[in-house]
């Protein structure tokens, strides 16, 4: 298991369609160049007003990423482990539970 | 007719197999929503796009490229023919001049201008890959993953057998799967 040497790869996940904007996010997860499963993936949380994330957890793939001031992180191993899951939610205190999914941006 | 002996049919260029990519090719594509229209727009019949694909596959030897692997013959034909379409527009940047709007007709009348917003196309056929990419996601994450990784990211076969710990031909084979999926999806949210 090991990402490629030479590229950084990003993938995007969003929260499907809600009602209050707030409750909308988006994280951006980060592959960085030749990852192998202990390696640090780096995640980024934002808002549905762009704002980071101040804390949260995301459910992703089966593992939980704490997310602080916008960030978190996650082994590369976990990732791939997860790789047949749907499951990707975000979870905020003061916010509902919102699901989300791979987008092809 | 097998698959193998349709392949080897049309490879062949002869009657026998080019009547069967004019049933399962030509013939759903001008049909299809999109490309009916612009085939309407830019003067094209299904005349022009058989021979044009003749030209491709026979002509330039491009049949030999398909991969034969289970994939879907007509499918990826049709990808073709979608392509001859959408280049046939003459003005692609969706650029036009003032002085061609100030233009008359026949009648004297100042001819139209131009309705057509290219920004709006590209961004409905956008938000189709995402609707038919959501649908991929939710049926099953890998293919997701696996077509995300080589189209979007330009990885290599190699490279994500590696990264997901698959073998190269687990990967082509859920990438053919993808793709498949992908045009069934495309097809399914195209309906009114």
């Amino acid at each position: 298991m090991k990402s490629p040497e030479n590229k950084t790869l990003s993938f995007l996940f969003r929260a499907i369609p809600v009602q209050h904007v707030p409750d909308f996010w988006e994280v951006r997860a980060t592959v960085h160049p030749g990852s192998v499963a202990d390696t640090p993936m780096t995640f980024a949380a934002t808002d549905g007003t762009n704002q980071p994330v101040k804390s949260g957890t995301f459910e992703f793939m089966g593992a939980r990423v704490k997310i602080v001031d916008g960030k978190g992180e996650l082994p590369f191993g976990e990732f791939v482990k997860g790789i047949h899951e749907t499951g990707v939610w975000m979870m905020r205190p003061g916010h509902p539970p919102v699901p989300g999914g791979l987008t092809f941006g | 007719m097998t698959p193998d002996e349709t392949y080897e049919a049309v490879k062949a260029g002869g009657d026998a197999g080019w009547k069967l990519v004019w049933e399962n090719v030509i013939v759903p594509e001008v049909k299809s929503l999109r490309s009916a229209e612009l085939a309407r727009k830019y003067c094209i019949t299904d005349g022009d796009l058989m021979g044009m694909l003749y030209e491709d596959m026979i002509g330039n030897r491009k049949i030999e490229q398909f991969r034969n692997d289970g994939g879907s013959l007509w499918g990826w034909m049709r990808q073709y023919v979608r392509g001859y379409v959408t280049r046939a527009n003459p003005n692609p940047h969706g650029e036009f001049s003032l002085e061609g709007t100030a233009e008359q007709n026949e009648h004297g009348e100042p001819m139209a201008i131009p309705t057509d917003d290219h920004g709006v196309v590209r961004n409905e056929v956008w938000l189709m890959t995402y609707r038919c990419f959501k649908d991929l996601w939710n049926d099953d994450p890998r293919k997701a993953y696996v077509l995300f990784l080589k189209t979007r990211m330009h990885l290599s076969s190699a490279e994500v057998a590696e990264m997901l710990d698959l073998t190269e031909a687990n990967v082509d084979q859920i990438f053919s799967r993808s793709v498949k999926q992908m045009r069934e999806n495309w097809v399914k949210h195209e309906k009114p």
